[in-house]
């Protein structure tokens, strides 16, 4: 080898190292990302949804909110941390700007609400009038009943001890609950954008809506546009999140029944391979069942134009 | 020797180069390509309904004292109601709200209704606490005396969906400016909201609904209406239109009774409604709330004077 051909190798590696370098310190993901998760390079999130004046959750910001939420995700509590536990410890994470523990964290708190309290009282006592007629139900044998009795005592059981988590909550948590995974939305995680989606919006009933008007207009509002943002960004299990809304349901859902629609979402989460067992099958067999020819065709179309858009080069 | 070594490296650097060179050049973001549309929610404007900005009211010239049944008059009044009869309408809307499935039962056999329901093990709340049968027959009785008197030449009416229809007969006459249509209004406004699954959809809807229910309510209450004043007690009770406030339910309840149109409604069953509002309140606040409901009923027809 000339001394030429060494000054050449050597320059080469040089700049080869250099530019490993470069691209590990500038591309590295601001926070480690989940498998179906994907994080955006670009800080328009934040403009997507501002926290509204009248939003409970949003109305008392913690300390920590103008931090962003890009440092590393940790090991989270599983399901057999107690409870008060596991959400002090995902409160310590989220604060520290883990999106992945503010997720969760707001999946914990949504059971604290009052809305959610007030539920599990009624089953509860629901349960306890259960129990009291059971004594005496006949359908049963003795042994039988003695089983039936104990699972509800359990499940009361599981209701007090919920309750009493979460009233040992301190008030600004439970009342910020959806906060954390709006943040971690809003910084562009795109998982929290698509439980920010399931989680704001577990009412049951027209009466439930009724009673929360002007939240439950600003928390649809905004599932629908964190959706339609999670897709924009490839995220194709939003497909999945999009068909179920526009499928008949037993409770409320953001997007008014439309199975040409269920039908095209779920047929690009096909083509993107998101599907789980066979649940997009059988919201398109579902859907399908409403649609003649022409529109099951139609809709097949728009599915593979979706698909084109949010993810064939993803 | 050296020559292979060194062109093996110079092509795995390049690739290498060429792979991160790709990997990190900065993609262009679809949200720099288009920017998000942004609802505004608050922006909105309740949309009201058309006719109660453009609707005048007529006189009433089916008269809510008409005897003949209600079957028989029931074209009648459908036909004058579309021609902007408001009473017309309002009979309509309050007959099909309150007397759908209306039988007269004797008293003995409401007696043994009761019993086959305790008897299978049948529970109901008056307040917060169990009530006992004794209570509950009490209370059908009054019931059933009330349905007398609001579903006079009314039977076999059976129909389905009777409260969507009884609120589109009252929707049409609140927008044709009848009072007692307007107080009534908010108490079936969300009748025809029946869909779970698309009650997120129509939230925008009822948010409407509920914003001009209380327009209604408060027009109502402006012109002296008093059947406003039970209403209003009705809605700070349920929580529908306004905070649910036990010490005004009971203070509104308390102003109507000191009407004159308090005389529309069985006495004993009137006393029951007014105990109900009263339970959950101390003495201090029972003071307040007849007080005040002394300084409400001033808006409508006073009644002789009543004492607690």
């Amino acid at each position: 080898m000339t001394l030429r051909t060494r000054w050449i190798a050597a320059i080469v590696i040089a700049a080869a190292v250099v530019a490993i370098g470069w691209n590990k310190w500038h591309a590295m993901p601001p926070a480690a990302a989940r498998a179906s998760t994907v994080q955006s390079t670009t800080p328009d999130a934040t403009s997507l949804a501002a926290p509204p004046a009248n939003d409970a959750a949003s109305a008392k910001p913690p300390a920590t909110r103008a931090k962003p939420l890009t440092t590393p995700s940790h090991v989270l509590p599983d399901w057999r941390t107690p409870f008060g536990e596991a959400v002090a410890t995902l409160h310590e994470y989220a604060e520290a700007g883990d999106n992945d523990a503010a997720i969760e964290l707001s999946w914990r708190l949504s059971r604290c609400t009052e809305h959610e309290l007030k539920i599990a009282e009624r089953s509860e006592q629901s349960d306890r009038h259960d129990i009291e007629q059971e004594k005496t139900n006949e359908l049963f044998t003795p042994d039988q009943r003695a089983v039936r009795i104990k699972n509800m005592q359990r499940r009361i059981d599981e209701y007090v001890s919920q309750r009493e988590a979460c009233r040992a909550l301190s008030a600004d948590l439970r009342a910020d609950w959806l906060g954390w995974i709006d943040r971690a939305a809003q910084s562009g995680n795109t998982a929290a954008m698509r439980g920010y989606a399931r989680v704001a919006n577990q009412y049951y009933n027209v009466e439930d809506v009724r009673n929360d008007l002007d939240t439950a207009i600003e928390r649809r509002d905004k599932s629908r546009a964190y959706l339609e943002e999670a897709l924009r960004r490839g995220d194709a299990e939003a497909l999945r999140d999009l068909a179920d809304a526009y499928r008949d349901s037993a409770h409320p859902t953001i997007y008014p029944l439309d199975p040409a629609k269920a039908y095209a979402y779920a047929y690009a989460g096909t083509l993107a391979g998101i599907t789980r067992g066979n649940d997009l099958d059988e919201t398109m067999a579902e859907a399908a069942r409403s649609l003649d020819g022409k529109q099951l065709a139609d809709a097949e179309a728009a599915g593979r134009r979706i698909y084109e858009k949010c993810c064939a080069k993803h | 020797m050296y020559r292979p070594i060194a062109l093996v490296i110079t092509a795995a650097t390049a690739i290498v180069v060429a792979v991160v060179a790709w990997h990190s050049r900065k993609p262009v973001s679809p949200a720099e390509r288009a920017p998000i549309a942004q609802e505004s929610v608050a922006a909105k404007t309740p949309a009201r309904e058309q006719g109660a900005r453009t609707s005048t009211h007529k006189t009433a010239t089916v008269a809510t004292a008409d005897d003949r049944p209600f079957t028989e008059i029931r074209p009648e009044l459908e036909r004058r109601a579309l021609e902007g009869d408001a009473l017309a309408a309002r009979r309509l809307g309050l007959t099909l709200a309150n007397c759908n499935h209306y039988t007269d039962v004797p008293d003995d056999k409401l007696e043994d209704m009761v019993v086959d329901q305790a008897a299978r093990g049948f529970t109901a709340k008056i307040g917060d606490h169990e009530a006992q049968p004794e209570e509950i027959l009490n209370l059908y009785k009054l019931s059933l005396r009330q349905k007398r008197r609001d579903c006079k030449g009314v039977s076999g009416l059976d129909e389905t969906d009777a409260w969507k229809k009884a609120f589109q007969w009252i929707e049409r006459a609140a927008a044709l400016g009848d009072t007692d249509a307007q107080a009534m209004y908010g108490a079936l406004a969300f009748a025809d909201f029946t869909n779970d699954r698309n009650a997120l959809v129509d939230a925008d809807r009822m948010r409407d609904r509920k914003q001009l229910a209380t327009d209604y309510l408060q027009r109502s209450l402006a012109k002296g209406d008093a059947l406003a004043l039970i209403q209003m007690a009705g809605r700070y009770q349920d929580g529908v239109l306004f905070p649910a406030d036990p010490e005004k339910a009971y203070a509104y309840a308390w102003a109507y009774s000191l009407t004159t149109r308090a005389s529309d409604v069985v006495p004993e069953l009137l006393d029951e409604v007014l105990a109900q509002r009263a339970a959950p309140l101390d003495d201090a606040a029972r003071e307040r709330a007849r007080a005040e409901g002394q300084q409400l009923a001033a808006c409508c027809d006073l009644a002789a004077e009543k004492t607690p």
